[in-house]
């Protein structure tokens, strides 16, 4: 028997709608779903019978959305931590046991993301601004170049270009940094728990994400108008409820 | 991405979808010798670490560009070396059948290389 968990909650929020989910969850998706509990904790999971003459089993990427879309289901009902997909053991027992040893671990996260949900937030140069603000740039750039590259040789003509690329690259990147910092003011408002990417892709300005309280959505959804009024030039996006994918990484014993 | 994942958007749909793709494709960044393709897997890496050494050489140029620390001179020394510099890259990613986008790692959480 192969059992897969979805995902750990925490098993004070289970009330009376508890097999309704459960019930709902193996119609929608034609599985056989269970909650497997051990102490202050219970764990999501569907059984499945061990197929015969199977020796391998190939992943698709259909298996992995449709992981994910179970746990994204729970955690529509539940503040869950959701399992990697692959979380497969071979026994009730091995849930409990799965329990038993990360209680405390998952307990915290389970308090941490109590009523809880994350969001993404990404926002994006657009390319059409980007060839009338590079053109602006460039005339400043080259009134502000030192003189020794404003000389009539060719490798004072190729500094030049280099010196004209680095700026818009410098000014690029301290604007960067003032809109994120603009943004993690206005967050912290919401909440403690943001996350900027510090790397990003060339096209990026900001790439976070929030854990925020349920209660919170309305200050969330008014902070990203308020952005998009800020920098109308930009393209912003905000998606989610997500599980709490980024918020709730642990390492499993 | 389900529909009702996306709580808000604005600006261009196409060019969020195309900078979405473009995240979608970081594991082509990545070097992928094999034993049929060692020799170009493995100059992939050499020019890859080249160039970055190369973009180094150059902002710190820059920065002493900046601090008006160079002479007329050293600023026609610095401005065929670099040019040189370029060139020869150039020469090496043509014989190698490589091109800018292929020197660029992808290093997982920490971003692009370059």
């Amino acid at each position: 028997m192969s059992i897969i968990i979805y995902g750990i909650i925490d098993s004070r929020q289970i009330d009376d709608t508890l097999s309704d989910v459960v019930n709902m969850l193996s119609v929608e998706f034609d599985l056989d779903f269970n909650l497997i509990s051990h102490d202050k904790l219970s764990a999501i999971i569907s059984t499945e019978k061990e197929k015969t003459n199977k020796t391998t089993t190939v992943i698709s990427r259909d298996d992995v959305l449709l992981y994910a879309g179970i746990v994204d289901k729970i955690s529509r009902y539940y503040s869950v931590l959701p399992m990697r997909y692959g979380s497969v053991v071979s026994s009730y027992i091995d849930v409990q046991t799965l329990l038993k040893n990360n209680a405390i671990s998952f307990l915290q996260v389970l308090n941490k993301i109590l009523n809880k949900e994350e969001y993404s937030i990404k926002v994006l140069f657009s390319q059409q601004n980007q060839g009338n603000e590079n053109k602006e740039d460039e005339v400043e750039q080259f009134k502000s170049a030192p003189d020794t590259l404003k000389g009539n040789s060719i490798n004072q003509h190729y500094l030049l270009k280099k010196y004209r690329m680095h700026k818009i690259d410098e000014n690029r990147r301290l604007y960067i940094e003032k809109v994120q910092s603009l943004f993690l003011f206005d967050t912290k408002k919401i909440t403690e728990f943001v996350n900027i990417k510090k790397i990003l892709s060339p096209g990026f300005i900001i790439d976070a994400v929030l854990l925020i309280a349920k209660s919170s959505r309305p200050q969330l959804l008014s902070l990203v108008t308020h952005m998009q009024y800020l920098y109308p030039q930009h393209n912003v996006i905000l998606t989610g409820p997500w599980p709490a994918y980024y918020f709730a990484q642990i390492n499993i014993e | 991405m389900e529909d009702d994942k996306i709580l808000f958007i604005a600006g261009s749909a196409d060019e969020i979808i195309e900078e979405m793709e473009k995240m979608k494709s970081v594991t082509q960044g990545r070097i992928n010798a094999t034993p049929e393709n060692v020799e170009s897997g493995l100059a992939k890496l050499v020019l890859t670490l080249i160039e970055l050494i190369r973009k180094l050489i150059e902002k710190q140029a820059m920065r002493r560009i900046e601090g008006n620390s160079l002479t007329e001179d050293q600023i026609e020394n610095l401005g065929e070396t670099l040019m040189k510099l370029e060139n020869k890259m150039e020469e090496l990613k043509k014989i190698f059948n490589l091109t800018d986008k292929d020197l660029n790692l992808n290093l997982g959480p920490l971003g692009d290389l370059l």
